[in-house]
């Protein structure tokens, strides 16, 4: 007994040695005098979050991200609310056929996803680059909205609706009015999930943008294989900053251990 | 207020589950009508039929005259209370009461001065102001009944609203709920399992069984005089013994029903009297409380008999006694 706890506990600690350690070493070398990313730093500067932000490629990068992350994330959730409420609440036949379809882009590699997205729309229908990396980001995000969504409306007991269309609400109006206001939290999780997931991604964006189109993970890539300065550290450590800050607000406001 | 008039009311889930059959019941105006049955026996489909909240398929449900058979739950302005009190999680007690109200063509004021009456009326004005979750279960269905009777519903639903309370909130919950039925004069169907629930609060009761009503009249004549084995053994009737076992027994009784049937309570039957009528091996004794009862294998198969007497014990040989008074005739159900 007390060997298995010494043998999980060195393991546990190898994990978060390997998660920690090479996080660390970004934000220590973002602060670094040297030229070239190294480690251990001589000296320290904040030069490299100043040339951050003389870079118009990580400045329109990060903007880009936000926007297309925010419209993905609402849009999913424009989509997914009321399949998931339809999903949930109404006799539907093959219900579990179409659950997995919601899910299913969670289970296809991205990288296919966003290869067969720019084949099909912007090569194929010649659609703009902007819709085609939304309609995929769109994708990216629903799974997440779906999953969230339904343990949240499972949770909800039909009858409150019900007791409001007895009292003289009609449906459109008990969803808004009774529906809504009790699955906010898993609405307010679902998108920060979404916002992180978009703002992050790569292989789906990789296909999808251009020189009118800069996304900052995107902008990363292009610029390290130029330049290997701390100016990559820095803006790996806004990433960083950013995504924990909106996981500790669903952590502390919504509970997001209970919901995934 | 409303009379309401159930007419051919069929209904089935699925191809081949028929829940209800050509089920037809007049509720009078005012009156606590009480469906009593077994789970699975239609009346909660019975129950959501009429409330709007279950499309209807077969038959039609006429309320106060007019055809409600079309008109979408939310405009038939009946007052329901759920098993699950169903209180809006978000919103406080007063919220609560009041949401049914805003719906409604009244003033900020009057819709204020109506809901302090109504929790007045409730015995709620002092939690007010808390959420749902702050409550206990009798106060939540409490809260329930309130917002049912804040719209002034045409008619009162309970769809078995005292099975999720202890015993003893259970008897003090059905009484408040009598009394409030009584001052407003609501006509109110009352859904439960359970007969002693509803005997203490129903003007009429209506016991079903497979989508059907088997006996509908006073709790008193369902008591006294069951219809049916069925209704017999759901109202407490534990023995059965054939008509034609009585016959050879030379015994006296009406005959004028055409069943197979005859039944008695358990508390009707004696043990151990000199004019014994049928002789039995004791299987098992339970202390109940009030009295004892013993199980009793005969040549009628096993009767139950509640009894003060305490000195037979399990293997005992005994006679059973009863008086034919206490016999009542069944009908033979189908």
């Amino acid at each position: 007994m007390k060997s298995k706890i010494r043998f999980s506990s060195i393991v546990g600690f190898i994990v978060l040695l390997l998660l920690i350690l090479p996080l660390a070493m970004v934000v220590v070398t973002s602060f670094g005098t040297e030229a070239t990313i190294s480690f251990p730093i001589k000296g320290f500067t904040f030069e490299w979050y100043h040339n951050l932000f003389q870079q118009p490629d990580f400045v329109d990068g990060m903007k880009m991200s936000f926007i297309v992350a925010i419209i993905a994330s609402c849009l999913a959730l424009l989509v997914g609310i009321p399949a998931v409420y339809a999903l949930t609440r109404f006799q539907i036949h093959r219900r579990n056929w179409f659950q997995n379809i919601f899910l299913s882009p969670a289970l296809i590699p991205e990288i296919v996803i966003g290869f067969a997205l720019y084949q099909t729309l912007v090569i194929s229908f010649g659609l703009p680059l902007f819709i085609s990396l939304l309609i995929g980001h769109f994708l990216l995000c629903l799974p997440y909205v779906i999953r969230l969504l339904t343990a949240g409306m499972l949770d909800l007991d039909k009858s409150i609706e019900e007791a409001a269309w007895m009292v003289g609400y009609n449906k459109v109006i008990t969803f808004f009015k009774i529906v809504i206001p009790n699955i906010k939290q898993s609405i307010m999780a679902a998108f920060i999930l979404s916002f992180i997931n978009s703002f992050n991604n790569i292989p789906i964006t990789l296909f999808m943008n251009g020189p009118s189109l800069n996304m900052l993970p995107t902008s990363i890539l292009n610029y390290l294989e130029n330049n290997y300065d701390p100016t990559v550290s820095a803006v790996s450590v806004i990433l960083m900053i950013i995504t924990a800050a909106l996981m500790m607000i669903a952590e502390k406001y919504l509970g997001l251990n209970k919901l995934v | 207020m409303a009379q309401i008039k159930i007419n051919n009311l069929s209904h089935s889930y699925q191809k081949n589950k028929q829940i209800l059959k050509d089920l037809s019941l007049d509720i009078h105006d005012g009156e606590l009508l009480s469906i009593l049955g077994p789970s699975g026996c239609g009346k909660t489909t019975m129950l959501r039929l009429i409330s709007g909240l279950l499309p209807m398929q077969e038959g039609s449900i006429i309320v106060a005259g007019g055809d409600i058979s079309k008109v979408p739950v939310y405009k038939r302005n009946f007052g329901m209370v759920f098993q699950s009190y169903a209180l809006f999680p978000h919103m406080t007690i007063f919220q609560n009461v009041a949401f049914g109200l805003k719906r409604k063509k009244l003033s900020k004021s009057e819709i204020f001065e109506k809901t302090l009456s109504i929790l007045k009326t409730t015995g709620l004005l002092d939690l007010k102001d808390r959420m749902p979750n702050e409550l206990s279960g009798g106060q939540q269905q409490r809260v329930s009944l309130a917002r049912a009777l804040a719209i002034n519903p045409d008619v009162l639903l309970l769809d078995e609203p005292l099975s999720n309370l202890d015993a003893k909130l259970r008897i003090e919950m059905r009484e408040e709920i009598s009394r409030l039925q009584k001052k407003m004069k609501m006509t109110t169907i009352f859904v439960t399992h359970d007969q002693e629930e509803c005997f203490a609060i129903s003007d009429r009761v209506a016991v079903m069984n497979h989508g059907k009503i088997e006996q509908l009249d006073t709790p008193q004549n369902i008591f006294r005089h069951p219809k049916t084995k069925f209704v017999a053994a759901f109202v407490g009737y534990e023995n059965f013994v054939p008509k034609q076992w009585a016959k050879e027994h030379n015994w006296r009784y009406n005959d004028i029903i055409s069943g197979s049937q005859l039944t008695i309570r358990p508390e009707k039957i004696e043990l151990g009297s000199n004019e014994n009528i049928l002789n039995g091996k004791v299987l098992v004794k339970n202390f109940l409380g009030n009295n004892y009862q013993y199980i009793v294998e005969t040549e009628l198969g096993r009767m139950k008999v509640d009894t003060q007497q305490e000195n037979y014990e399990i293997n005992d040989d005994i006679g059973l006694s009863f008086s034919e008074k206490s016999l009542i005739e069944l009908e033979d159900g189908d």
